[in-house]
């Protein structure tokens, strides 16, 4: 079953985007407006992962792309993988040219994933606040593509330029090569969300 | 789905691209280095659910040293993967809150819903044979005891009620009569922020207790045979994915792993009627069955499993755990077959809605696929609660037409274009010629019964456990049956379509009432199991939200502390 998505169409006439939420009860519209305020986007598209809002819920508790087993550090590298290969079938199927994939969270690291499996097919990819070690629970086979699209790893907060420079460590091990942004500011009035959006614009202009 | 494509099933290309090490279809292990010494210790536990994790406390609580082994690249097995309940009978919590659970009802509930064909309520042991009713027995007086070992080694205490969105207690799923105690036999262990821990959470703990006791648990260690002397089990050989070695195991080996939902060729051989497939782990591939067949273990009846329904669009999908329909959303859909008839309340929890898929008639499984109908109020109101998306939302596995006429055209093309591709196990499917009009007969009775509140056909809305897996009635609806609202068949109607599945089989080796494989001459020596790999004492039942973590449990822990008991090592440093 291929992942159930919305589609935004194009405000402006910039590269396409895919956004990956993180993980959550919240709407995935919030990442799809922050890419698009941006101002460097067109169409985005917004895939969801495993979704569940159920009222006795045992199952998935609102929306992700996988589930960490057991406990709250650790992921599950199934579930993860299952997630990549889905979205590289989207990819495949919408046919994007060259498309920016943008992911918060759990999604950050699926995008990689899907983006290290497409090279030449995805024009960036853009990870914001992923969890460092969840990078090494991507498929061996993600990890040692060639090619790399540009990617640069994004991280808010007060922690934020010591995850930069560990999700750079561990990527590098493995090299992949990429650019680091940290943002330690008051997060009062959205500031943090515009922060991101500006950066993703810049970096959207560049590459 | 774009055309009529076939995916190369997603769950091998997630195996192949995690590189897991033991995933269906690789080569056999090579044979046990005899360069390498073996390993001594008292008890040796396969997998690393449950069942498993609940073995090696039981084992350490005598004194046992233990090993672990888990053929998966994480921990927890299919126990990880799901909410952590463990159906107990008369336990702490019905106790703490006043809920009286007799014996002999409970063995009652427990037979009728187990056996149901040989139930009589008027014959000894309900009618059952005697070793049948003798682990049911076992179950309801070690059940309680058990946890209360757990609790008091500090392993886990399972403490929590399993809740229901309502408040109340999660109920049982049969209200027969003889069920005097349908709320609070679900329980859960209680997290460190002193709320109801889910199966990850369980896993955890118990992990953390086999930790602390100097018990690892061996990822990609794979046990791929027994080391059996004078008919008895004397310890294991291991595949870790790069060489074989042997493990002596003193005391015994306990199996606590999975079933074989994720065995193709084993589902086919066993199982009975139209499955797809499950939901649980892909590494659920029946290691069991080979290796208690070599040991000369007697098995039970093989075609039982904890039945659920999946997506079919989604089935293939069997890498993951979490997709199966666990609850079928909304108050506005019904599910139809080929036909377009009902055969089941549809608000039914999910192990009798898996069941209707295996019924045979007029010369098939005229369930193969059920088609949940739904009309554009439900879609919005109830949107987000798998399978049903999000409106706003583009969906392949969503099947829409215009009113009942465009919506059978839909699903004709869509069965059409999945014919090449239908999973292992559901032969193609085509609508009934008199699909539009029995379906249009259908609405239109459901539709009657919504506005009267009394479904004459299958008595949806009149159990606790609908209402549990429903929901709070929606807003809209204030008609006297919360759980049904008629459909507006002159608007846009939705389908999607589901096919029988399992979260993991519960069929193997019989066992006996401390989790002894039995053989031909009563229990193989050192030989144990508890859990999805062998014979549910619930045969072919589903008695309540737990009943796989709790067998699991109870007779994985008396296994573990006979297996640790048996060995001479320990005795002689008690």
């Amino acid at each position: 079953m291929k992942l159930a998505y919305r589609d935004f169409p194009s405000t402006s006439s910039g590269t396409a985007a895919v956004v990956f939420h993180p993980e959550g009860p919240a709407s995935i519209d919030r990442p799809a407006r922050l890419a698009e305020s941006s101002g460097a986007v067109g169409r985005v598209v917004a895939p969801f992962g495993d979704y569940a809002f159920y009222p006795s819920g045992m199952e998935v508790g609102g929306i992700c792309w996988y589930r960490g087993v057991p406990g709250s550090t650790s992921a599950d590298p199934i579930s993860l993988t299952k997630a990549v290969v889905q979205a590289t079938d989207l990819l495949d199927d919408l046919a994007l040219d060259r498309p920016a994939l943008i992911g918060w969270g759990q999604g950050a690291v699926v995008a990689l994933g899907a983006g290290m499996l497409r090279p030449g097919r995805v024009g960036t990819v853009v990870c914001v606040d992923a969890a460092p070690a969840h990078f090494e629970l991507l498929p061996p086979t993600a990890l040692a593509a060639a090619d790399a699209p540009p990617v640069l790893l994004a991280a808010t907060g007060p922690a934020g330029e010591q995850s930069v420079a560990d999700q750079q460590d561990r990527l590098g091990r493995h090299g992949i090569v990429t650019a680091g942004w940290h943002w330690t500011g008051d997060d009062g009035d959205g500031e943090r969300d515009k922060a991101v959006a500006e950066r993703i614009g810049e970096w959207l202009t560049d590459v | 789905m774009t055309g009529s494509e076939h995916r190369l099933s997603l769950g091998e290309r997630v195996a192949d691209l995690a590189q897991l090490p033991h995933r269906p279809g690789v080569g056999p292990s090579p044979a046990a280095s005899p360069t390498q010494p073996p390993e001594e210790l008292d008890v040796v536990v396969v997998g690393s659910g449950a069942a498993a994790l609940s073995a090696a406390a039981g084992a350490l609580s005598t004194g046992a040293s233990v090993v672990v082994c888990e053929k998966g690249p994480v921990p927890g097995g299919t126990t990880a993967c799901s909410g952590g309940v463990a159906h107990i009978y008369a336990n702490p919590v019905m106790q703490a809150a006043g809920i009286a659970d007799p014996r002999d009802p409970a063995l009652a509930y427990m037979a009728r819903v187990s056996h149901p064909g040989a139930y009589d309520p008027d014959a000894p042991g309900y009618g059952l044979l005697p070793a049948d009713f003798a682990l049911l027995e076992a179950y309801y007086d070690r059940g309680t005891e058990v946890m209360a070992r757990l609790g008091a080694l500090d392993a886990v205490h399972m403490e929590a009620p399993w809740m229901s969105w309502d408040g109340q207690m999660f109920p049982d799923y049969y209200e027969f009569p003889e069920n005097l105690a349908v709320r609070g036999r679900g329980i859960q262990t209680v997290a460190p922020d002193g709320g109801a821990g889910n199966g990850g959470e369980l896993v955890r703990q118990l992990t953390a207790f086999a930790a602390a006791r100097g018990t690892e648990v061996r990822l990609g260690h794979r046990v791929v045979d027994l080391i059996l002397e004078d008919g008895e089990v004397s310890g294991v050989v291991v595949d870790d994915g790069s060489a074989c070695r042997t493990i002596r195991a003193h005391g015994g080996v306990v199996f606590g792993s999975g079933g074989f939902a994720h065995s193709p060729e084993l589902r086919e051989r066993f199982l009975r009627g139209p499955i797809a497939g499950g939901s649980g782990l892909p590494s659920n591939t029946g290691d069991l069955v080979g290796i208690g067949t070599r040991a000369g273990a007697v098995f039970g009846g093989m075609h039982n499993g904890w039945w659920n329904q999946q997506v079919l669009e989604a089935v293939d999908d069997y890498a993951t755990s979490v997709l199966d329909v666990w609850s079928v959303p909304g108050d506005g859909m019904l599910m139809v077959n080929r036909l377009g008839l009902r055969s089941i309340g549809e608000k039914r929890e999910y192990e009798s809605r898996g069941r209707v898929h295996h019924i045979f008639a007029g010369d098939e499984y005229i369930n193969r696929v059920m088609f949940m109908v739904y009309d554009r109020r439900t879609a919005e109101r109830y949107g987000g609660r798998y399978p049903i998306p999000p409106v706003g939302t583009v969906a392949d596995h969503v099947v829409t037409g215009d009113g009942v006429l465009g919506l059978t055209g839909a699903l004709g093309t869509r069965l059409a274009q999945r014919r090449s591709s239908m999973p292992t196990g559901i032969a193609p499917v085509a609508l009934d010629a008199n699909f539009a009009d029995t379906l249009a007969d259908t609405l239109a009775r459901f539709n009657d019964a919504a506005e009267r509140g009394q479904d004459d056909e299958f008595d949806r809305g009149t159990k606790a456990v609908e209402f549990a897996f429903h929901g709070p009635r929606a807003a809209d609806n204030s008609l006297p049956n919360p759980l049904m609202h008629p459909l507006d068949a002159g608007g846009p109607l939705h389908a999607i379509c589901l096919v029988g599945t399992t979260f993991d089989t519960n069929s193997g080796p019989r066992t006996g009432t401390e989790g002894q494989i039995l053989g031909t001459a009563g229990p193989i020596g050192g030989l144990y199991g508890a859990g999805n790999c062998v014979n549910s004492v619930f045969g072919e039942g589903y008695p309540g939200g737990g009943s796989t973590i709790g067998p699991g449990m109870v007779f994985g822990f008396l296994a573990g502390a006979h297996a640790g008991r048996r060995s001479p090592r320990v005795g002689a440093r008690r």
